[in-house]
């Protein structure tokens, strides 16, 4: 969440921290480097907003498995051959290195510019659902009160942090009041 | 990003001079300004401080990437305690109020004509509240749960009864510390991309320099703690447990 915002997971040690001198050294990217190997690893990836997940192909299953589908589009699979995964970008390592560092350089350009540009306005349903959280209402409330499945509520409290870029109740609260969504006495 | 590791014969002057933001940490083991040129082995052995916990938590700190694990987990628990105890008076006594004083500057700066500075201020003081309560959570139970597990393990021998709140053991007291890390990087991120004019940009600045120290700091005390604390305590739990059992 602080500093770089790209990040490595791999169980291969050697691979992961490579990759990670090659962003640095070449693209002038500091990236973090988590090890699959790591119980912590997951736990702070889920605290982490990384506008690109670097993963090796040993990792990809399991990360696959922990990672928020809207976040999928983010990884990147580096290893020999092709991952299953259709929303998972490919990063072939079984290349000549110029070929390799092309298709990096191809990947970043393309990918940051693409991540930096997402739109960050919300829809007036997330507006709902922002006033809602901020007069301090659970999402079952909220579900009951917009008439859509506590699910559905979810993926828009979801969505509204990801464009936002504020993770907290407190801060989403202070974000609507600051925008005039809310006021000390209640929604407007 | 450097991998280049601190080592006991270095020049603790020179290890400052790396980092400046490992001033802090130096402070919480009582040395402070005047140091010369003593190697880290020389200060730690004249002033009788445990050299090679002393060296780890330089290099944690420096290198986020770097957590021994298993040497940490040879530290004495007084002795783990008893820096833990050091950072949260250096935050109670010090960071939180200096943020505090920083962030009622700066809704000054505005003149009460900036209405978006007052919901970030409060932010600041729920997580102010939150974070000192935690403190004194773990100071009041945490802490001496963990002394009085050390104590039985050191005792065993002569028989020692465990200490009460035996049953959940330390894993109970495992919380909320990922939560405050959140509040301290939305409290950064609204200062950035969501307050309105007019403020003084210089102490904006300021202030998020501090809570960047301050989550840098907070994070890094959290790890010692789960990782090396808890685990710590947790096996003496299970050697007692076995013990007991036998």
């Amino acid at each position: 969440m602080n500093g770089p915002r790209v990040a490595i997971v791999a169980a291969d040690m050697l691979a992961g921290l490579g990759l990670r001198t090659l962003l640095f050294e070449l693209f002038g990217l500091a990236a973090s480097f988590f090890s699959a190997g790591s119980g912590d690893t997951w736990r702070e990836l889920a605290a982490s907003d990384h506008l690109l997940l670097f993963c090796d192909s040993a990792t990809l299953p399991e990360l696959l498995r922990r990672c928020a589908e809207s976040r999928r589009k983010r990884i990147v699979a580096f290893g020999h051959g092709e991952p299953s995964d259709d929303d998972v970008v490919s990063l072939r390592t079984d290349v000549p290195p110029e070929t390799l560092l092309e298709a990096l350089d191809h990947l970043l350009s393309a990918r940051l510019q693409e991540t930096l540009d997402e739109p960050a306005a919300l829809t007036p349903r997330e507006i709902d659902v922002l006033k809602l959280l901020a007069t301090g209402r659970i999402i079952k409330e909220i579900a009951d009160l917009l008439h859509i499945s506590a699910h559905t509520a979810i993926s828009h409290r979801k969505n509204i942090s990801e464009k936002l870029g504020i993770k907290t109740v407190s801060g989403l609260t202070v974000y609507a009041t600051i925008h005039g969504y809310v006021s000390s006495e209640g929604i407007l | 990003m450097s991998y280049k590791r601190f080592t006991l014969r270095m020049k603790l002057s020179d290890i400052l001079h790396t980092n400046y933001f490992l001033l802090p940490i130096v402070h919480r083991f009582d040395i402070r300004y005047g140091i010369g040129d003593l190697s880290v082995a020389e200060i730690c052995r004249e002033r009788s401080i445990d050299q090679d916990f002393f060296i780890e938590i330089l290099n944690i700190y420096h290198d986020e990437h770097y957590f021994p694990e298993a040497e940490l987990l040879k530290a004495d628990v007084r002795l783990i305690v008893g820096y833990l105890r050091k950072t949260h008076a250096y935050y109670v006594d010090y960071l939180l109020p200096s943020i505090d004083s920083l962030i009622h500057a700066l809704v000054e700066s505005g003149h009460a004509h900036n209405s978006t500075l007052g919901p970030v201020a409060s932010l600041f003081d729920e997580f102010s509240r939150e974070f000192r309560k935690h403190i004194d959570g773990e100071e009041q139970q945490v802490f001496p749960y963990a002394l009085s597990v050390a104590d039985a393990y050191r005792g065993q021998a002569d028989g020692t009864r465990p200490p009460t709140g035996w049953d959940g053991g330390i894993r109970c007291f495992e919380d909320e510390h990922l939560l405050m890390d959140e509040k301290l990087f939305d409290l950064k991120n609204l200062l950035i991309k969501y307050i309105g004019e007019p403020f003084d940009v210089h102490v904006c600045n300021s202030i998020i320099f501090e809570v960047d120290r301050l989550e840098r700091d907070a994070r890094d005390h959290a790890r010692i703690e789960d990782r090396i604390l808890f685990t710590a305590v947790e096996q003496m739990e299970k050697a007692l447990r076995g013990a007991a059992r036998a």
